[in-house]
């Protein structure tokens, strides 16, 4: 089954909405995601221009200088109320596995 | 030691790992890509390197811009930032290079990238397919349309198998071309939707050289088989100028471009000067064609004309299979004979004539026409077709006669108004003959006829 538009995020997707909490240049963000990450995501530059095009097109950031051609943007309310929400499933996913596994521990440690 | 190169091949516009591929090979050679033209893709000469070739898709560019748009321009700028630069582009397809070692992908999102591809290919490519494609069918019909009026006339030319093979080979290109991206697409968004890295892609160029081999192996034979020189010579300007027209019709948009004409201006430019030179194409050959018939021109291609009663004829020596000397006993020998027809590996239709000239016009003529069928299942057709012509013409028809005084196996004659008529088809084993002897003839002389005749097409 395809992902329906933004109902959840990528992790790419996440992270480029996550530099954008403060106003950033979209050039930027190709070196901020690494760096936030430890260079364990990185987004293509291909996949940067798209995904900022989308993310303008349905409101979640919003486009704030632009100088020439350079664009800076920052997270609209719902691109934050968006973030908030894939972060609570991340969590609610987090939880649920550190439930099924402590449970393990915790009954192992009974036996 | 020339210091840039250009090839020109075949390639499948969806075919990235195909030119990726082909021209990282080039740069372990020394050679860098810098242009992609109509004229084949020019390279520069660099130190041999491992450089690594991404082909990207970008839908909002066309073939006809005068220049990278700003948002183009700003793409770019984000390739450039991860140290990929533009080595050349055509329309929507964009190449870049890098030359890091270990270079972060240009795209890195597996389904935003299928698509880019895909609203790309819906922008550009595609709708070019259906069109030619659509262009293509079109023609495929009006040529059965043309078939079930005139079966024999149609097979039995040269010019229209090769028309046939020609649109044929459109639609194989064409298909190749869509099955082949679209076989692609659908691995690809199953492959995006599990998250997967895009599959790579299969070129079929093999597929696309072998058909451009049966089309130009195909034109040649036709060429040869044209027999008049003319006709050849003809075929062979029209070849020219096709690729004329489109060498100019690159020229033209790469100079409006240069203009600053708008991506529309440009396509409405290009596209009318084509169509109008076409047209002008078009009206040239059907010229030639009616000019080269005789029945439409009689002093064409003649020996020599002469006037009676204020009117010109044309008086021709074709060889003929059957004279009317060698039928009946006759001392006139000022007579124009004629051949025209043509010949194919399915039959041949050939019509023949033997006139007496104009001041012995007391003399008897003959006209005949031989048709010779090289493929046995389509002899039925044929002689249905023949059977048919005749009564098309509204009050005639064939009824069947003694095939013997022939020695034919199946013979008629036509009729009309109830009248028999001097005309007659005579089926012997792979050729029909439609007879028409302008004098009485005897049934000794129709035996003659017949024994001539059966020995057409050993």
């Amino acid at each position: 089954m395809p992902r329906a538009k933004f109902k959840t995020l990528t992790e790419q997707m996440f992270y480029v909405l996550l530099c954008l909490k403060k106003e950033c240049y979209g050039l930027d963000i190709l070196d901020r995601v690494p760096q936030m990450t430890e260079g364990r995501v990185n987004v293509g530059s291909g996949t940067l221009y798209n995904l900022l095009e989308q993310f303008l097109e349905s409101e979640m950031i919003v486009e704030t200088k632009v100088e020439g051609r350079r664009r800076s943007y920052i997270l609209t309310d719902k691109g934050k109320d968006m973030l908030r929400k894939e972060y609570e499933r991340i969590n609610a996913q987090a939880n649920d596995y550190k439930k099924i596994f402590e449970e393990e521990d915790m009954s192992n440690e009974g036996h | 030691m020339k210091d840039t190169k250009r090839q020109f091949f075949l390639f499948n516009f969806y075919d990235r790992t195909g030119i990726k591929t082909r021209l990282e090979n080039e740069a372990r050679k020394g050679w860098l890509l810098e242009k992609m033209t109509g004229f084949g893709w020019v390279f520069r000469r660099i130190e041999p390197a491992d450089i690594h070739y991404t082909v990207t898709y970008f839908p909002g560019a066309s073939a006809f811009d005068p220049g990278p748009s700003d948002r183009e321009l700003s793409f770019r700028e984000f390739c450039e930032h991860s140290g990929w630069k533009l080595a050349a582009s055509s329309a929507q397809m964009q190449i870049y290079y890098n030359e890091s070692p270990h270079p972060v992908p240009i795209e890195t999102d597996p389904e935003l990238e299928l698509e880019t591809i895909h609203r790309a290919a819906k922008k550009g490519y595609l709708p070019m397919f259906y069109l030619f494609g659509g262009l293509a069918m079109i023609q495929l019909v009006m040529f059965f349309v043309r078939l079930s009026s005139d079966f024999i006339g149609v097979l039995s030319r040269p010019s229209n198998l090769v028309t046939l093979l020609s649109w044929l080979t459109m639609i194989a290109l064409i298909s190749g071309e869509a099955i082949g991206y679209l076989s692609w697409h659908k691995k690809a968004r199953a492959a995006a939707e599990e998250g997967s890295e895009l599959p790579p892609t299969k070129g079929r160029t093999a597929y696309q050289y072998v058909l451009l081999a049966i089309l130009s192996a195909a034109l040649i034979a036709m060429f040869i088989s044209l027999g008049k020189p003319g006709f050849a010579i003809a075929g062979v300007v029209t070849v020219i100028f096709c690729i004329a027209l489109a060498a100019l019709m690159i020229k033209l948009s790469n100079k409006l471009k240069k203009l600053n004409f708008s991506a529309k201006a440009n396509s409405l430019i290009t596209f009318g000067i084509t169509i109008a030179m076409t047209l002008v194409l078009t009206a040239v050959i059907c010229f030639a064609v009616f000019a080269s018939i005789p029945s439409i021109a009689p002093g064409y291609d003649a020996d020599y004309t002469y006037e009676y009663q204020g009117v010109t004829f044309g008086v021709h020596s074709d060889p003929i299979p059957m004279r009317i000397e060698d039928i009946m006993d006759t001392t006139h020998d000022k007579w124009s004979t004629q051949a025209y027809g043509g010949s194919t590996f399915l039959m041949s239709e050939y019509e023949y004539s033997q006139r007496a000239l104009m001041d012995g016009q007391d003399h008897p003529s003959l006209s005949y026409t031989v048709v010779d069928i090289k493929l046995g299942m389509l002899y039925n057709n044929c002689k249905n077709a023949m059977l048919g012509k005749r009564s098309d013409w509204g009050g005639y028809e064939y009824r069947t006669c003694d095939p013997s005084l022939w020695g034919a196996k199946e013979a008629y004659r036509l009729w009309s108004m109830d009248e028999e008529r001097d005309t007659w088809l005579l089926c012997y084993d792979s050729v029909i003959v439609e007879f028409s002897p302008r004098w009485e003839i005897t049934a000794e002389q129709m035996a003659v006829a017949g024994g001539i005749m059966s020995s057409f097409g050993r």
